[in-house]
């Protein structure tokens, strides 16, 4: 038997984040995120039918397909001159898939991806009592093998044992919530993952008295799921790491383009009615409407030809310059500035703009921990925002399902036209995605992706300003360069949709350790 | 051929009210990679062609794309999974071997980000939640090109039909007996 065979995850990696953080006296005094992978999907699309794009977009990523298939759709609405006339149907079909989506990706990023930072698994190991769930874990950690709940910094874990042992059964529910989730995007979508329920012009299946059901019963699974559980366990570990509120804040600016249309008359994205509140806010208390015009990407840290720095994503291009730069990401900016975007980002926008259910729960939370609500701007504040919208989020889709007709159309008949151009802007769970399209002879001429993790976790632009990862890095105490804990939970709490290397470097830039975010 | 043993703690399915009482799929065949990255997609090309055949009998075909886990949570139980994937063989282009997962390269967590929640992970995490399927096997093929692209390169697109051989031998029900993986 061969026993060394490898099936490399770089085959089915769309890229690695890489944070490389100068270390001096214990405090990260510069940060450099960079994507060493090449994104070569925008390319792949050049010259195929526009109608592709939904699906060929929805390939890029097994967690986020929903939303690029959004995205996508929204910009061939456009394209294709359909965009005003979206059946109800459609609309909130598109909804509850998009929402399905939601739900499922804040839960895998506390549960999966973020708790192990907080949570000790291994006080699993001592267990002797009833739960299934539990029971399950130990047996499993018994046979020795301890993925998939490591490797994890050691130290600093600070829950009780009891509250340990709580959130690996809940690690293990919360698979079975995601489960719920899928299949309530499968009624909708017609298939999981990579659905293909999304179409220009609106969404393919039919409304029936059973689908609904279907959906309404899971649904009213994962809303208690979120309220008896995953809400609790958040404000427990907040709770225990009250010093994360004031770690890692990043730039006092945020950006969302909201998302879940509520209206399809109007056909400026950023004008347009829907659920999540949209705007650009900044933590002082300033709020003002989103203006696409002011997206701009910055390549001089990036591999890409300097002439393409500073271009709108409607002009830009993707032409590889290994000679320049560090990163394979682009350095979006908003009005020439680094901004935030993701569930924080989206809560701040919306607790300025008097959004009722981002106000109640903000103020419901910032009561419970004591924390100022400025302190929301912090590592611990993401992962808060995250969870209080999956409640949000999830509540409101048990409002929308009751609002289909069954009988009533999904979709209007679309035709690609010789030329035509559409501005995809949507809101995923980790923050604002742009697309946009140009077709020229029916075919695609151009295709650009502003993505949230580009906006996140972008290298410094042109002007050599941080971005908002990076800026949420420098200043931080690291007090064990080996353990590097902090880092790895300021990076983390970003909900980045890449693998993350990250190298701590000391100040003769000697690699000291190198560890990845897992 | 290679196969893993039954795991301990198949009896989580019936716990799983997720499942409602499902019976568990006799087979399930499960094509998974990305199909915007050359070979890396085989899986899906070859579960595709699967799909649309009308001979299989008791085996569900999934495209998982490059959400293999997320595939699987959408069928209930499962007796048999039959995993389609690109794996580096170390060997030509093409290549194609049965696999057990324990002769997956050990899991090192590294690769456990939102790109990468890859097939390891997804097993075991259908391990830790006592609902890995009691048979698994991986049909691994050896790319030649993971580059950007919607095609197979023709050293694999030629095997296609071998892969799809190879994969249906793994049902006892249909097997003849002779073994036909080959390298």
């Amino acid at each position: 038997m061969q026993t060394n065979i490898t099936i490399d995850p770089l085959v089915r990696v769309e890229g690695h984040l890489k944070v490389e953080c100068i270390v001096e006296d214990g405090v990260v005094k510069d940060a450099n995120c960079s994507g060493p992978m090449f994104r070569g999907f925008e390319r792949l699309l050049i010259g195929r039918d526009p109608l592709d794009a939904q699906q060929i977009t929805q390939r890029v990523c097994g967690v986020c397909p929903a939303v690029h298939g959004m995205a996508a759709a929204l910009a061939l609405d456009e394209a294709l001159g359909v965009n005003a006339s979206i059946p109800d149907n459609g609309r909130i079909i598109r909804n509850l898939i998009l929402g399905s989506n939601f739900l499922q990706s804040h839960i895998l990023h506390f549960y999966h991806l973020a708790a192990l930072d907080y949570v000790d698994c291994t006080k699993v190991a001592g267990y002797d009592g009833p739960d299934e769930n539990l029971k399950s874990v130990k047996a499993f950690i018994d046979r020795g093998v301890l993925a998939p709940f490591v490797p994890r910094y050691e130290g600093d874990y600070r829950l009780p044992p009891e509250v340990d042992r709580a959130a690996v059964s809940h690690y293990v529910k919360a698979l079975m919530m995601r489960r719920k989730s899928h299949e309530m995007l499968a009624i909708w979508g017609g298939k999981m993952p990579h659905y293909v329920g999304i179409v220009p012009g609106g969404a393919t299946e039919s409304v029936t008295p059973d689908k609904i059901a279907n959906f309404m019963s899971r649904l009213a699974e994962i809303r208690t799921f979120v309220d008896d559980v995953m809400v609790p366990d958040a404000l427990a570990v907040a709770g225990a790491y009250t010093d994360y509120f004031a770690i890692g804040k990043g730039p006092g600016e945020f950006l969302s383009y909201s998302a879940f249309d509520r209206e399809t008359a109007q056909t400026d994205l950023t004008k347009r009615t829907r659920f999540f509140a949209t705007g650009v806010a900044t933590i002082g208390g300033a709020l003002s409407p989103v203006d696409a015009s002011k997206i701009r990407e910055y390549v001089k840290h990036s591999h890409f030809a300097d002439a393409t720095s500073g271009k709108h994503p409607s002009e830009g291009e993707t032409g590889p310059d290994m000679v320049t730069g560090h990163s394979w990401i682009k350095a979006p900016r908003y009005d020439g500035r680094p901004v935030q975007v993701g569930p924080l980002a989206r809560a701040v926008v919306g607790y300025l703009s008097g959004h009722a259910q981002t106000k109640a729960l903000a103020d419901t939370a910032i009561s419970a921990l004591g924390v100022a609500p400025e302190a929301m701007a912090s590592t611990m504040g993401r992962h808060a925002a995250r969870v209080l919208e999956t409640k949000m989020v999830a509540d409101a889709m048990a409002d929308w399902l009751l609002q289909l007709r069954p009988g009533e159309p999904t979709a209007v008949p679309v035709k690609v036209p010789e030329e035509g151009s559409g501005l995809g802007l949507v809101e995923g769970p980790r923050g604002s995605l742009l697309h946009y399209l140009d077709i020229q002879g029916h075919k695609i001429a151009r295709y650009q992706m502003v993505v949230p993790t580009t906006w996140n976790c972008s290298p410094k632009d042109d002007r050599d300003v941080p971005g908002p990862c990076e800026q949420a890095l420098i200043g931080t105490k690291v007090k064990d360069t080996e353990n590097p804990v902090e880092i790895v939970r300021i990076v983390r709490s970003f909900d980045p949709c890449l693998a993350c290397a990250v190298h701590v470097v000391n100040v003769r830039r000697d690699t000291v350790a190198k560890v990845r975010a897992v | 051929m290679p196969r893993s043993e039954p795991s301990s703690g198949t009896g989580g399915l019936a716990r799983d009210t997720a499942t409602d009482g499902r019976a568990a799929h006799a087979t399930v065949i499960l094509g998974i990679g990305n199909l915007l990255r050359g070979d890396d997609g085989v899986g899906v090309h070859a579960a595709h062609e699967l799909l649309v055949r009308d001979d299989l009998g008791d085996v569900t075909v999934l495209d998982g794309g490059v959400a293999p886990l997320d595939a699987l949570a959408t069928v209930g139980p499962v007796q048999r999974l039959i995993i389609i994937d690109a794996a580096d063989l170390g060997e030509l282009p093409g290549t194609i071997r049965a696999l057990s997962p324990e002769e997956l390269a050990p899991h090192n967590g590294d690769s456990v980000s939102l790109h990468d929640l890859d097939l390891l992970w997804a097993l075991s995490v259908l391990q830790a939640m006592g609902q890995a399927p009691p048979e698994t096997v991986v049909v691994g093929v050896q790319p030649a090109s993971v580059d950007w692209s919607t095609e197979l390169s023709p050293a694999v697109a030629a095997r296609l039909d071998d892969i799809l051989e190879a994969v249906l031998a793994q049902i006892p029900a249909r097997g003849t007996g002779r073994e036909k993986v080959r390298p």
